[in-house]
């Protein structure tokens, strides 16, 4: 049975220290943002950065909470912020890390260290359209396949169009005389 | 060969299926998906080889929608997630906007004990859900019945402080908003304690040789498997790992309650059960205790923070106080504006662990909202158990996860 920490075995600062000890050169900066420590690396440290999170005995993130994003489309050349969430329940810490894209970039996928990526992944690539490489099966998860666009994009519009097949009907409607329409169905089923 | 449904246009591929075995669509329509999940799965005679689980069918944009809503407006939202357990998620989403802000610790006690309160009354709820339905996936009716009928208790105390059964919209930030409680509502909590008993459902399924022969030694996770999916809540506790938010990294009035955290160790359906049962127990505990500790609070003790950039003013004097209906007007107009930064606040919810992420800008919007939802991560685990199982089975360890497709969807 795994007891976890009674409280967090190491401080914010001995967090970031131990993360930037992993990421080595790929280490963007580090501080603490309402109590949890955020740690800002480059893409091209991510492979190796994982399975180091999780082995390291002292850290010991074994759960990849979340995996999301942020679209900053002002930004140029680093539009997109990946964030990831970790946790040890071992040692009761938790970690957030993060890296920033350009908007047609890939990242490194988690899905060898952390299965929850698995879902977690489609679901940004899904909703911000960012690629991760390595990932087994990266296809949408919420919305249909063959839908166009990435919805939680800044430029993509809260309100959509009305579909035309729609339109049409909804002015048919004040018109319709029920015998016709009855009618349409029947022919519809075949009678 | 693929599968094609009409509904989403949704594709599953399943090229890797050998000729002989059997592809069986289940859902989106099915009693036991609990809503809307749709599972791909082939079968080798009774067995499944492999299973898909294909979902979305209640996506609604949530996050989208969070992001053109001021920080109040979005709590209608959060209600329609996990709507078995609404109050819970208001919770999570007010306790993130309150550690972005910077005011968690001066969240008044009152505050702190009634939304420790009605969060373990809205587990108790969530869980009679998941153990009628539970029974009834495994053929159980009578259990159905009678945890509905607990439930339905549970909901009048919701309707009687906020004036909702489901669609609560519980409180605001900064402690109970509107939705402070009376003497009265205290006494009606204790009579439905005092009158609570799990017993009859314990004694039908927990001894029952039926129950058992479907549940023990199915769906086994091991600890190694709970860890690497990201498993939380129950499903997590019934595989060996004592992990709860409430204890670990205690919030609301958690530290100053008593309760024990049940742990199993088998990892299979009934261990889940079993780790639901006892804290539903554990559950009437913490109500009893903080019900006690709100009636030893002074009747005039706040319920709200001090602040007149977070809490509107008392109603009653903004016609007559200038003062005070500048403050009205800047609050209905902006509403609560936090700094920018970012923050990530999760709590224990009845599924797991429901996280929300804020990104500010310093406006009254948030740049953006994103919600870890707990049935979502725990159902990515259904895809690699069932794998081996009978298709009886998957059944029930599709009732063992306990999802909400309000909340996997979004």
């Amino acid at each position: 049975m795994l007891v976890p920490a009674a409280s967090p075995t190491l401080a914010s600062a001995a967090i970031l220290d131990r993360i930037q000890g992993h990421a080595g050169t790929a280490y963007v900066g580090g501080r603490e943002d309402h109590g949890d420590p955020v740690a800002e690396v480059s893409p091209e440290a991510l492979p190796n950065l994982f399975p180091a999170l999780r082995d390291d005995p002292e850290l010991r993130l074994e759960q990849l909470v979340d995996v999301t994003a942020v679209h900053w489309p002002l930004d140029v050349g680093r539009e997109f912020q990946v964030v990831w969430q970790f946790r040890s329940l071992t040692n009761n810490l938790f970690a957030r890390v993060t890296a920033r894209l350009a908007d047609g970039a890939a990242v490194a996928s988690a899905t060898g260290t952390y299965a929850s990526a698995l879902y977690l992944e489609r679901e940004v690539f899904d909703l911000f359209g960012i690629q991760f490489t390595g990932h087994p099966n990266l296809k949408r998860i919420l919305l249909p396949e063959g839908y166009e666009g990435h919805p939680l994009r800044k430029e993509y519009p809260v309100e959509g169009p009305t579909f035309p097949e729609d339109a049409h009907r909804n002015d048919l409607v004040g018109q319709l005389d029920p015998d016709d329409f009855w009618a349409d169905v029947d022919k519809a089923n075949g009678q | 060969m693929t599968v094609e449904s009409g509904m989403a246009g949704a594709r599953v591929d399943l090229e890797r299926g050998s000729g002989d075995n059997m592809i069986l669509n289940m859902g989106p329509q099915h009693p036991s998906t609990h809503g809307v999940l749709r599972l791909v799965i082939e079968l080798d005679g009774e067995e499944v080889r492999r299973c898909d689980a294909d979902m979305g069918y209640l996506h609604r944009g949530v996050e989208k929608l969070l992001e053109v809503h001021d920080y109040r407006g979005g709590i209608t939202l959060t209600d329609r997630m996990d709507y078995t357990s609404g109050p819970s998620n208001n919770m999570g989403y007010l306790m993130a906007i309150e550690k972005l802000m910077g005011i968690t610790d001066e969240i008044p006690l009152r505050a702190r004990y009634l939304r420790s309160a009605v969060a373990e009354l809205s587990r108790l709820a969530a869980h009679h859900i998941w153990l009628g339905t539970h029974g009834l996936d495994i053929g159980a009716m009578s259990a159905f019945l009678w945890s509905l009928r607990e439930r339905e208790k549970i909901l009048y105390l919701f309707e009687e402080a906020c004036g909702a059964r489901l669609t609560t919209s519980f409180m605001r930030v900064g402690g109970t908003g509107p939705h402070d409680v009376g003497d009265q509502w205290l006494d009606n909590v204790e009579a439905f304690l005092n009158g609570y008993t799990l017993d009859e459902i314990d004694a039908l399924l927990t001894e029952n040789e039926v129950f058992i022969e479907r549940t023990r030694d199915v769906g086994i996770i091991t600890q190694e498997q709970a860890l690497s999916y990201g498993l939380t809540g129950p499903v997590i506790r019934g595989s060996g790992i004592a992990w709860d938010l409430r204890k670990a990294q205690p919030y609301a009035a958690y530290d100053l309650v008593d309760f024990e955290v049940p742990v199993f160790t088998e990892g299979d359906v009934y261990a889940r059960y079993l780790v639901r049962l006892n804290e539903m127990y554990q559950s009437k505990r913490i109500i009893g205790q903080c019900v006690e500790a709100l009636r030893d609070l002074p009747l005039d003790a706040p319920s709200n923070v001090d602040l007149p950039q977070v809490v509107p003013p008392d109603i009653g004097r903004v016609p007559v106080d200038m003062e005070a209906m500048i403050n009205h007007f800047k609050l209905v107009m902006h509403g609560v504006q936090p700094p920018p930064g970012e923050a990530y606040f999760g709590i224990e919810n009845p599924k797991g662990e429901l996280g929300f992420y804020f990104v500010s800008d310093g406006t009254g919007m948030p740049y953006r909202c994103h919600v870890r939802s707990p049935s979502f991560v725990n159902l990515s685990i259904i895809e690699e158990i069932s794998v081996g199982s009978l298709i009886a089975d998957v059944v029930a360890i599709i009732g063992s996860v306990d999802i909400v497709l309000g909340e996997v969807d979004r």
